[in-house]
């Protein structure tokens, strides 16, 4: 294999030798340091700015953003934006939140993955990009994050975080990345035709994000 | 990497008499440089953002070696494994005998200028492996047996009517018996076809926008989702990349995150951006259970230290083509190499040869208009001009320019001597026949190229130093 090759091919390039502890010093204080670079003004908003910010930014991407109060809203939103006799899939972390939706009604899964409708939890929000944090952890799983054709998503509005900078100051709180994390900002969409922008090209063609709790912001709750 | 870029000059000349490409290329400048126009004003902090950019870039390709090592390092610690290919050749073997120890038959793609740049699926196919490129854009032209002719929109050079013909022809086997024209559902079948590949494929194969050394994460971003089902539903998940693509930390990863969407289309941010590291972890829901990461050098580690070393910033965003009046003219295919534009003019001659692309550098007006919106800062007309030098130093122009510049060079050095050629010069063309407007249409023997293709300005009666002599020197 050609590790050693290239390695040392760059170092001669470079006029660099292995024995120099500066360098390797120089890298280990950066790669530690997690020293934030320029914050837009626009990543750096508290309390309900940071709300306004984050759900007028995801509803410009395309996104359907409702605050509602609590689960037994979020049944009655779902009832609404499913048509009678489908069926949606909750992720174990949906499951586990408490929601009842009246199986009359609508067909739950909880052991299987729909191709239609899913409901899923989320890690948080960035307000500055209106995107929502899936994980491949925590009662979530990938295919239901990005397999079905409408995503419901949970989001408990002191998860909305400014920036991504506070995404990564909380990941690395809570354990490290998992083996995916991405940051879904509007539904799933391609401009490859023709330069025009169609929705569902391969992920959700709808996201429906549901930010839960108090509808005015307590300003200590935002600076979380 | 397969270069046809010898025969730019008749596939500009091909292009140029295109009209279904020259109303697709409308489209492109129409959205995507007034898309960054607005994007950038919506961002007060981008000019900073840039400088920042540069400076990471910088410093990261100066500490390259160790930078690959800790993310080399933190990929292994997650259970993946690095592999580090010199060339191309190593690079497609590599892929290939990985896909072979897992027994893959079948393989999705997302979309990875490298893997263009190495031209894997052609490799993967000759040797019986299905390999479904799962962006919508390299999707179409893999069908159309097309390279792409944009970075970031690989099938800009089509119209939905080309698109509908090439799906009608090949989806008609799957079933799709009808031709349709409306974009929507061209988009709706894509995605019903490329959903059974990708619930079936056995490896994916992914590239990286960037790769985080501190985390040993790679970075994935597109609008489709494509990516995300790529490597979330194979067993096995290769990533290919070049060695340049390492940045420090995902602090440094978030600042080119704010610049490359909004380099590329003007929006804040793509619809999926994803961080991902190493194979599946205890606590995961799913994911693939091997993780590969292909490091590919193939002319890198040579431009460091190198006068071209900027050109290692770059990020592939496409502005540069997007805001080239070249690339805007004749689009992609005509450079005759996946990279294209004023990047690909730079890039190509490092890759390839020089000799097979010495058009490239010369097919720039030097307006500098991709410098100024580079989200990276690399001086694209100063490396042209490199460029344009080594092949004046490997005597790779025609001898009739060598030998003119020569004479011209010299002539500039006999003051009076040069008057006297300007001065005829000047009062031949002055009174030349045939004119109209102000404008020389036709002229003889080696002028003859210059008005074959555009007119000539008349001059003023006298050279500027004959009238600077007759006004005695003051200003008219």
């Amino acid at each position: 294999m050609s590790r050693e090759s290239i390695l040392s091919a760059v170092r001669s390039r470079l006029g660099v030798s292995t024995t120099d502890q500066t360098r390797q010093q120089t890298i280990q204080s950066r790669l530690t340091a997690h020293r934030q670079n320029t914050r837009p003004a626009v990543g750096n908003l508290a309390g309900s700015e940071r709300v306004s910010q984050f759900i007028a930014s995801a509803t410009a991407k395309g996104a359907e953003v409702t605050r509602l109060k609590n689960l037994d809203e979020v049944a009655s939103y779902l009832l609404a934006s499913l048509p009678k006799g489908s069926h949606i899939s909750l992720t174990a972390a949906a499951s586990q939140t408490g929601l009842q939706l009246p199986e009359t009604e609508i067909d739950v899964w909880t052991k299987k993955t729909s191709l239609e409708n899913c409901l899923s939890t989320c890690f948080g929000a960035i307000a500055e990009s209106g995107s929502l944090v899936v994980r491949s952890d925590g009662g979530n799983s990938l295919t239901q994050n990005f397999l079905a054709d409408r995503h419901f998503v949970l989001l408990p509005v002191e998860d909305i975080l400014d920036s991504m900078e506070s995404v990564w100051d909380r990941v690395r709180g809570t354990g490290g990345m998992p083996r995916d994390l991405t940051l879904v900002s509007g539904p799933s969409s391609t401009g490859d035709i023709e330069m025009r922008m169609e929705k569902g090209a391969h992920g959700p063609r709808e996201l429906h994000i549901l930010i839960l709790g108090d509808l005015v912001l307590k300003d200590e709750v935002a600076e979380s | 990497m397969e270069v046809t870029s010898d025969k730019f000059i008749p596939l500009t000349e091909a292009a140029l008499q295109d009209d279904k490409l020259q109303s697709a290329l409308k489209q492109l400048s129409g959205r995507l440089a007034a898309g960054r126009t607005k994007g950038v004003a919506d961002l007060p902090e981008f000019d900073q953002l840039r400088t920042e950019a540069r400076d990471i870039k910088n410093h990261t390709l100066q500490h390259l070696d160790l930078y690959l090592e800790a993310f080399e390092e933190r990929v292994v610690e997650q259970g993946g494994k690095v592999h580090w290919a010199a060339d191309e050749s190593e690079a497609r073997e590599i892929i290939y005998q990985l896909c072979e120890s897992v027994e893959a038959k079948r393989v999705t793609k997302s979309k990875s200028m490298v893997t263009e740049e190495i031209d894997l699926v052609p490799y993967l196919e000759s040797k019986g492996i299905e390999a479904v490129e799962t962006d919508l854009g390299e999707y179409i032209i893999q069908l159309r047996g097309e390279k792409p002719s944009h970075i970031v929109a690989p099938a800009v050079h089509l119209s939905k009517e080309q698109v509908s013909e090439t799906f009608f022809v090949h989806h008609k086997k799957l079933g799709f018996n009808e031709k349709i024209d409306d974009r929507g559902a061209l988009v709706a079948e894509a995605r019903q076809v490329l959903r059974d590949k990708f619930l079936a494929a056995d490896v994916g194969i992914s590239g990286a926008n960037f790769l985080v050394a501190e985390t040993g994460t790679i970075v994935l971003v597109t609008n489709e989702g494509n990516a995300e089902l790529t490597t979330a539903l194979p067993n096995t998940h290769i990533v290919v990349t070049g060695i340049e693509k390492v940045v420090p930390t995902l602090e440094d990863a978030s600042t080119f995150i704010r610049l490359l969407a909004r380099s590329a289309l003007g929006a804040d941010i793509s619809a999926y951006t994803s961080f991902i590291t190493g194979p599946k972890h205890r606590e995961d829901g799913d994911g693939p259970e091997n993780f590969h990461v292909v490091l590919i050098d193939n002319g890198r580690s040579e431009m460091l230290g190198s006068e071209f070393q900027e050109m290692l910033r770059c990020i592939r965003c496409s502005a540069c083509l997007n805001h080239c009046p070249v690339y805007l003219s004749v689009g992609g295919h005509a450079y005759g190499s996946v990279y294209n534009g004023p990047m690909g003019a730079v890039l190509t001659p490092q890759l390839a040869t020089l000799e097979g692309s010495k058009h490239l550098a010369n097919a720039s007006s030097l307006c500098g208009r991709c410098e100024s919106v580079c989200p990276v800062m690399i001086p694209l007309p100063k490396l042209l001009r490199l460029w344009r030098d080594k092949e004046a130093e490997e005597k790779l122009n025609p001898m009739g320019m060598r030998w003119g510049l020569k004479a011209w060079a010299w002539l500039g050095r006999q003051p009076g001597l040069y008057r006297l050629t300007t001065g005829v010069a000047n009062w031949v063309l002055y009174r030349w026949p045939n004119r109209r407007g102000g404008f020389i249409h036709k002229l003889p023997a080696l002028a003859g190229a210059w008005t074959e293709h555009r007119d000539l300005r008349q001059p003023e009666q006298g050279t500027f130093s004959q009238q600077y002599r007759r006004n005695g020197g003051k200003r008219v």
